[in-house]
């Protein structure tokens, strides 16, 4: 794919996003991070704390705006 | 992802060590592992996927998939030792990985997906890490989703299910799963999931005033009735696609019965005809709509029009528009006691009452521009008035006429139906019968998926304003605050991700579109026909035709078995390189990346008619980073082997050697490869085969 036209391929979802307030903007980045852990999992729960995805996101967003 | 190394240890048909080291470079990317049917080529490739996914990782087609460990092991009947083994070696961007898969007879014997796993990364840094089991599988399955093994690892003879119309969901699925968007769907679900969005409101109900409360129980049970809808919408569209199923296996009965086979054809060419003029039909429905609700006034407004022009006419006459002079610019003299002259403006003066006497033909500002503004609306409105008679003129007369068709196909296909079910065949009979019920139901459950959807877009349209209202209800306590400002960070977030998600959704189908076109151009033997991805992911297989009057049309062609594998491993190829592309690409969000991925086939060539076989040799090196391939000495010969090895991108050649006391009997026991006789096949009393590496 020719550079400038990757650029302008991504630039509507790009946009979309920084349009987004800061603090949208973490947590998509954090839940996207937490949802990578999960995504092949059939219990979905992280690993290491064991917590599942659903907890963990919740916490997310109580740490965004606490 | 590269794969480097493979180690095959008593797996399957594979008895003791056997080894492979797959070509790696840039240009030498192409392995090809030589194989006559039964000597082990889809053992091969499972062993790729059971070292990687264990037992849940094997292809359909593999007999007695529970036998893992190497007969003659099995039936030895020494547990203690016995045991299958491989390990895979692969290397991701720059760290190296190792995946050692093991299941001991007893255990195959107790539950042969009992097998042990475990997983050695040696880093960027030279770290090496160690993990086994579960957190093993995990990481596996980060670098390579098992959802996409299919569309890396596939026997090419069984690959032509990804054209046809009926698996564009697959199709939809894999580009989700290796473009990365599925994991934006998931995360938009699970922040609207009860426990993530329906304790937040849970949080708020408990911290807020009765208005609030008010509120948010009306969010809850949207949120619930929405979650029901949803279901029921989604066993809606299960239940369609098993009736659609259904039916097309009916159509296909009918197409193979001699007596049923014409009137069926007609039939469906008929019933497609019918679906695109019913299309037409209810976008030109939704323009005349549209086009009325922007324009649909300006037929109903001629009396308003020729009052407004009465007005202006009259204005005119009068002199009051344009105003000779603005009253304001009289009152700033009046004012100032000067007039422009340069006479002193005293009152009562002559002068001064002779300047005040202007304000009686003076016009105001504001009024000059509001009649300006009618004046240009009434020209607007005007010519308006025409254009909007002649569209919806026309779009009638189209719609008559797309209706008087929709009715003589609909005749047509009706004819045909009590033709098919008059006919004195018992069977014809039977299948029209089935073929009326699965029609009906198929209506009916279009009208039920109809409601539904309208019943969810509804709901989903009233939760948004509630959640508005719960944003704007004004809290002072700050529990209560918090609450709503988390609740309102993951709706906002929920559609941010939306966004994104239909963007990313839509320039990747172009940009896959793209691909698609390039590698078909690559391969086509036909230069009329051209490969598509349409709007809804389905693979259009089309050609341009001449209507006879110096224009051309498009039309979509029947395939062939082999022209659905060409279909497929063009789909494949594209998406694979889409996915290389993007993982290259800076993407907005971390974490929502494509990927570098080796490609297996298995028989690539199998059902390949001869006018596509050199073409796609001569293409494959160029499908994936790497390419690895199973062939048998029927698919390689002649022209694949020539092409192949003109491209030059061999870098490593095996040989799979069959032992057993007999062979089949069209086997042979030679083999000859580039020129050179090798021999494949060993009488033994045991049967196994090995890997053997010869002249690339």
């Amino acid at each position: 794919m020719p550079e400038i036209s990757d650029a302008k391929k991504l630039t509507r979802s790009k946009a979309a996003f920084n349009e987004a307030r800061p603090e949208v903007q973490r947590l998509v980045r954090e839940a996207l991070v937490l949802e990578r852990q999960v995504q092949n999992m059939k219990n979905r729960q992280l690993r290491g704390s064991g917590e599942g995805i659903h907890e963990a996101l919740l916490a997310k967003v109580k740490a965004v705006v606490s | 992802m590269i794969l480097e190394r493979l180690v095959i240890e008593n797996f399957r048909q594979f008895r003791g060590r056997q080894e492979l080291d797959f070509a790696t470079g840039k240009k030498k990317n192409v392995t090809v592992v030589h194989a006559e049917n039964g000597f082990g080529k889809t053992a091969l490739l499972n062993a790729i996927l059971w070292g990687l996914y264990g037992q849940d990782g094997l292809t359909d087609d593999l007999p007695k998939p529970e036998h893992i460990l190497h007969d003659g092991l099995a039936h030895a009947g020494d547990e203690s030792n016995a045991a299958a083994t491989v390990v895979l070696s692969f290397r991701n961007g720059d760290e190296l990985f190792e995946v050692t898969r093991t299941l001991t007879l007893l255990q195959q014997n107790d539950d042969p997906r009992k097998s042990r796993v475990e997983l050695v990364i040696q880093t960027e840094d030279q770290e090496t890490l160690h993990s086994s089991g579960r957190d093993a599988q995990l990481k596996i399955n980060e670098l390579l989703p098992e959802g996409i093994s299919p569309f890396l690892f596939f026997n090419g003879e069984r690959i032509d299910h990804f054209s046809m119309e009926r698996n564009s969901d697959q199709v939809t699925n894999a580009i989700h799963q290796m473009l990365g968007l599925a994991i934006l769907r998931r995360t938009i679900d699970d922040l609207q999931h009860a426990n993530v969005r329906g304790k937040l409101l849970k949080e708020l109900e408990e911290h807020s005033d009765e208005e609030t409360v008010k509120l948010i129980g009306q969010a809850k049970t949207l949120v619930d009735e929405l979650a029901e809808t949803k279901t029921r919408l989604a066993a809606c569209e299960e239940n369609e696609n098993a009736n659609e199923q259904a039916l097309k296996a009916v159509n296909a009965n009918l197409l193979a019965n001699k007596e049923a086979r014409e009137l069926q054809e007609e039939r469906q060419e008929l019933e497609a005809d019918l679906a695109a003029t019913n299309k037409r039909l209810a976008e030109l429905t939704q323009r005349l709509r549209q086009k009325i609700a922007d324009d649909g006034y300006t037929l109903f407004a001629d009396g308003m029009v020729k009052t407004g022009e009465q007005i202006m006419k009259r204005l005119r006459a009068e002199h009051k528009v344009p105003a000779r002079v603005l009253n304001t610019f009289i009152e700033d003299l009046l004012k100032a006691r000067k007039c422009i002259c340069g006479c002193e403006l005293i009152e009562g003066s002559a002068n001064y009452d002779a300047v005040k006497e202007a304000l009686t033909i003076a016009g105001d500002q504001e009024f000059n521009n509001a009649v300006g503004q009618l004046d240009n609306a009434i020209g607007v409105i005007r010519g308006a008035v025409a254009n909007t008679r002649d569209a919806l003129r026309q779009g009638i007369t189209d719609r008559t006429e797309l209706r008087q068709r929709k009715g003589s196909l609909q005749s047509r296909i009706e004819e045909i139906t009590t033709k098919l079910g008059n006919k004195d065949d018992e069977n014809i009979q039977d299948l029209e019968a089935k073929r009326v019920e699965l029609d009906a139901k198929q209506k009916m459950l279009g009208r039920e998926h109809g409601r539904l959807h309208n019943i969810a877009e509804e709901k989903t349209k009233l939760l948004a304003a509630v959640q508005l209202q719960i944003t704007e209800t004004k809290q002072k306590a700050t529990a209560a605050d918090r609450a709503r400002r988390r609740l309102s960070l993951v709706n906002d977030t929920v559609e941010t991700l939306e966004k994104v998600l239909v963007f990313e959704r839509e320039d990747l189908r172009k940009e896959l579109g793209e691909e698609i076109r390039k590698h078909f151009d690559k391969v086509k033997t036909k230069p009329d026909h051209f490969l598509e991805l349409t709007e809804d992911f389905r693979l259009v297989l089309s050609k341009r035709a001449n209507t006879g009057k110096g224009g051309a049309a498009q039309q979509n062609v029947a395939h062939s078995t082999g022209e659905r594998q060409v279909m497929s491993l063009v789909f494949i190829a594209s998406l694979v390189a889409l996915a290389r592309r993007r993982a290259e690409l800076p993407t907005i969000l971390k974490d929502v990346e494509g990927g570098s991925y080796p490609m297996v086939m298995d028989s690539p060539f199998g059902q390949l008619g001869e006018e596509f076989r050199s073409g796609i040799a001569n293409w494959i090196p160029q499908l994936a980073p790497q390419v690895i391939i199973l062939v048998s000495s029927t698919q390689y010969r002649g022209e694949v082997e020539k092409e192949l090895d003109q491209t030059g991108r061999v870098g490593k050649r095996y040989l799979l050697t069959y032992h057993a006391p007999t062979k089949r009997p069209e086997a042979t026991e030679t083999i000859l490869i580039g020129g050179k006789r090798h021999r494949h096949y060993f009488e033994n009393p045991v049967e196994c085969t090995e890997v053997k590496e010869i002249e690339a």
